[in-house]
């Protein structure tokens, strides 16, 4: 008997359709959890050297957690793994929707796939059982009509379907995975390894039961902890209402939404502000499996020349990206947008920052929109709607952005590659760092590249007061954007946390890590109701440092250094034009020092960043396991 | 004593499921939503959810066409409930439900449906945005009054305004 885990993970090899189940070992799933932790493992022991991203050979790993499927406030997360094309490095991508409990319904905790394909395939998951399927009909297709085409060839509405669209076909490097039309796995080009394996979609149905170790007490913690965030949670009403386009409110008033590439932090709320998207345009609120909070909307567009769009978000790094990031304040357009996003399956932050860099290159004069055939003037709509369709089909200079901002502006012209804001490669989210201090640690030190959904401090977003800062992690100054004080050891502290939360298969937004009520102890608690194991705060974090340890182990191996993990050259010299920030930037010299006292309390090597082998033998980290 | 009912606002549902999820663990002791004896019926598409969930028929066809004669109402609930445990799986009351509450046990094979929990439904108690109400038969009708009188009165709001050269 198994509990909250269902026990089972599949090894699926497309070059030669050799499918088998094996157990999930039980010393993983304690040391590990599972979703982004036991794929972190798996990617980590399998990942062989000198292996390129989109080589049949790298593994593309799904999983969920114990948590994934349960009464959990917001247990539908999924996390898909592997060797990133865009990065080089760690590749990993979370999302919610319905498809990741359903794939748990189905029996299965883990699917690693390898090889490739002799021809567009996709995966039928029911009950167990796996089938390798003829995708010949749907290869082509956009998100949205490859999962209607495969419900109805099985006549089945409810079947679950994450699939990749024609930007994933086409190894575009930031391509995403889309489930159920607007969920996305968006981050770290996960779409194109599994266009590079052939593999268009995975169709799951399940109907096997789900079992925890103590029902009664576990639904009793479970509506303890969905009245905590009904009730308690100040920020409740707002993401409620409004989803994370709430943020967009604290974003303007504190100074630290990237209009215009970097270039201002000046916000037309009533263009482009959660309040006009309300009034004008959300329908209804849509929550993802087992969630209270319902950050999602179902919305359409009654008038204009988007009239008879539809979809559902939307969410803040989408809007932002695609929207005030290239100078579009047109909100019907920008939700329009999205929609394109969603059906290429395209990374909404990515996207945004590639054609939002080559209107900065062509405003400061280092390429010639006019060459390019482009008219690359800020907040031109059109402009932006046509770079999308090029860059999923790489089409014209979408052949060149395809590959991320990053190698598309250094082979555009080698001279503005500073003008990059980027870490490791991955594109900064619509989150100015030089207004908020902390954010620039976590962005420098995401295991994946510059990332917000690991150790970004976001108590600063929202400048959470002192108390409820102390309250919530020990440290009063999380929430305070203009120190660096504090913010070496409450990044530790979100790093450890938010990679528990993703490894027990609950949703970050409903964590401690945006101070919503759910922290450590009570996910100990979720964890220890759930699978019989007991779970105490320190195991919590002592799981999510093993995680984060062996994601740097990984990274490191692949040639990450400490000069890696700082930020842009733009977030150093160039202060906030603007806003209520002007003047900000990043301080090398205090940046620098925090980097060092991060080391330190993270245990690693200060002269290069690779974790200190007393480190890796306190938290029981083994070096690459063999796997046969 | 006045029966009570599950009553079920589609316009509230966000179809996050979480009363499959109730359901299954109360009455199963584990997490099952294909066997949840209400289920949330989903249209991505259109960003539509409809919950489905037992009535309790006054004069139920699901009781009328047991050939085993199963079907008991609670003295206490007013809900109607299957003696489960003697059901043949013969599925006529599936077929009869007018709403397609009742349904297969899946592991079991036997007919199921909501028995209101005896009297708490613990859908109810975990809805997060009052879709699910717990309400005496004889005021569904004042709560779907209310209903459309919050959609007439919106829209008398925007002919006030309109009237008064606000729009």
């Amino acid at each position: 008997m198994t509990f909250g885990w269902k026990g089972k993970y599949a090894e699926i090899d497309l070059s030669t359709n050799n499918i088998s189940v094996k157990n999930l070992p039980k010393k993983l799933r304690k040391k590990y959890l599972g979703s982004r932790g036991i794929n972190s493992k798996f990617l980590y022991d399998r990942l062989e050297e000198g292996i390129d991203a989109l080589d049949p050979e790298n593994p593309l790993i799904f999983g969920v957690g114990p948590l994934t499927g349960t009464l959990t406030p917001g247990s539908g997360r999924w996390t898909v793994t592997a060797k990133s094309p865009l990065t080089g490095i760690l590749g990993d991508s979370n999302a919610g929707g319905h498809w990741g409990p359903e794939l748990k319904f189905a029996g299965f905790d883990h699917l690693i796939i390898t090889g490739k394909a002799d021809k567009p395939v996709y995966l039928l998951i029911e009950d167990g059982k796996i089938e390798v399927k003829d995708a010949k009909e749907l290869w082509g297709k956009d998100t949205w009509e490859c999962t209607e085409a495969i419900k109805e060839e099985y006549n089945d509405p409810d079947m679950k379907v994450a699939c990749i669209g024609p930007a994933g076909e086409n190894l575009i490097k930031f391509s995403c995975i889309i489930s159920e039309r607007t969920r996305a796995a968006g981050r770290t080009g996960m779409g194109a390894v599994m266009g590079s394996k052939n593999l268009k979609a995975i169709a799951v149905k399940g109907r096997l039961p789900l079992e925890v170790a103590e029902p009664d007490e576990f639904k009793n913690t479970a509506l303890k902890m969905h009245k905590l965030l009904r009730e308690e949670w100040p920020a409740y009403d707002g993401i409620a209402s409004q989803g994370t386009m709430s943020l967009f409110t604290p974003g303007a008033a504190i100074g630290w939404v990237t209009v215009n590439y970097f270039n201002s932090t000046e916000l037309d709320l009533d263009k482009i502000g959660p309040e006009k998207f309300e009034e004008e345009f959300k329908k209804q609120d849509l929550g993802c499996f087992g969630c209270p909070v319902h950050c999602g909307h179902y919305y359409s567009i009654d008038e204009g020349d988007y009239k008879g769009e539809s979809g559902e978000g939307p969410e803040y790094e989408t809007m932002a990206a695609i929207g005030p990031k290239c100078g579009v304040m047109e909100m019907d357009a920008t939700l329009y947008m999205t929609n394109l996003l969603n059906r290429y399956g395209l990374d909404s932050i990515d996207t945004g920052n590639a054609i939002a860099v080559l209107m900065d290159l062509n405003e400061k004069g280092y390429i010639d929109d006019e060459e390019l055939g482009l008219d690359l003037s800020w907040g031109n709509v059109d402009t932006v709607i046509d770079l999308i369709k090029k860059i999923a089909y790489k089409k014209g200079i979408g052949k060149t952005l395809a590959k991320g901002s990053y190698e598309a502006v250094k082979e555009l012209n080698e001279d503005a590659k500073d003008e990059v804001w980027q870490i490791k490669g991955m594109d900064n989210i619509s989150v100015d760092m030089r207004a908020l201090k902390g954010a620039s640690l976590g962005y420098s030190t995401s295991t994946r590249g510059l990332d917000h959904l690991r150790g970004m401090c976001v108590p600063e977003e929202v400048a959470l007061e002192p108390e409820a800062s102390n309250a919530l992690y020990g440290f009063e100054n999380m929430g305070n954007p203009d120190v660096y004080e504090e913010k070496a050891e409450g990044t530790v502290w979100l790093e450890k946390f938010t990679a528990a939360v993703g490894a027990s298969g609950m949703c970050l937004f409903n964590s401690a890590w945006i101070a919503a009520p759910i922290g450590p102890n009570e996910l100990a608690e979720l964890l220890t109701k759930a699978t019989g194991i007991e779970f105490t705060e320190e195991d919590i974090f002592t799981i999510g440092e093993r995680i984060y340890n062996l994601e740097r182990l990984l990274i490191t191996d692949l040639g990450v250094r400490r000069e890696d993990d700082y930020p842009p050259k733009r977030a150093l010299e160039e202060p906030i034009p603007d806003g209520p920030r002007k003047g900000e930037k990043i301080d090398y010299d205090k940046y620098d020092e925090m980097l060092t006292k991060y080391y330190n309390i993270m245990g690693w090597d200060p002269e290069t960043g690779i974790p200190l082998e007393i480190t890796l033998n306190k938290l029981d980290i083994q070096p690459k396991e063999s796997v046969n | 004593m006045v029966e009570k009912i599950i009553y079920a606002d589609p316009e509230k549902c966000t179809g996050c499921r979480i009363c499959e999820m109730a359901c299954t663990l109360e009455q199963d002791g584990f997490f099952a939503p294909y066997n949840s004896r209400i289920s949330i019926v989903k249209e991505e598409e259109q960003g539509i959810n409809i919950p489905i969930v037992c009535q309790q028929c006054t004069d139920a066809p699901c009781a009328e066409v047991c050939p085993l004669n199963l079907y008991d109402r609670n003295p206490e609930t007013g809900a109607l409930e299957i003696r489960d445990e003697a059901c043949i799986g013969c599925k006529a009351c599936i077929l009869a439900c007018p709403y397609g509450a009742n349904l297969t046990h899946v592991e079991s094979k036997v007919s199921i449906k909501c028995d209101l929990c005896g009297g708490d439904p613990t859908c109810v108690e975990f809805c997060p945005t009052d879709a699910l109400q717990y309400v005496r038969v004889d005021e569904v009708d004042k709560l779907l009054k209310r209903s459309m009188f919050n959609k007439m009165s919106n829209a008398l709001k925007e002919m006030r305004k309109i009237k008064r050269g606000e729009k």
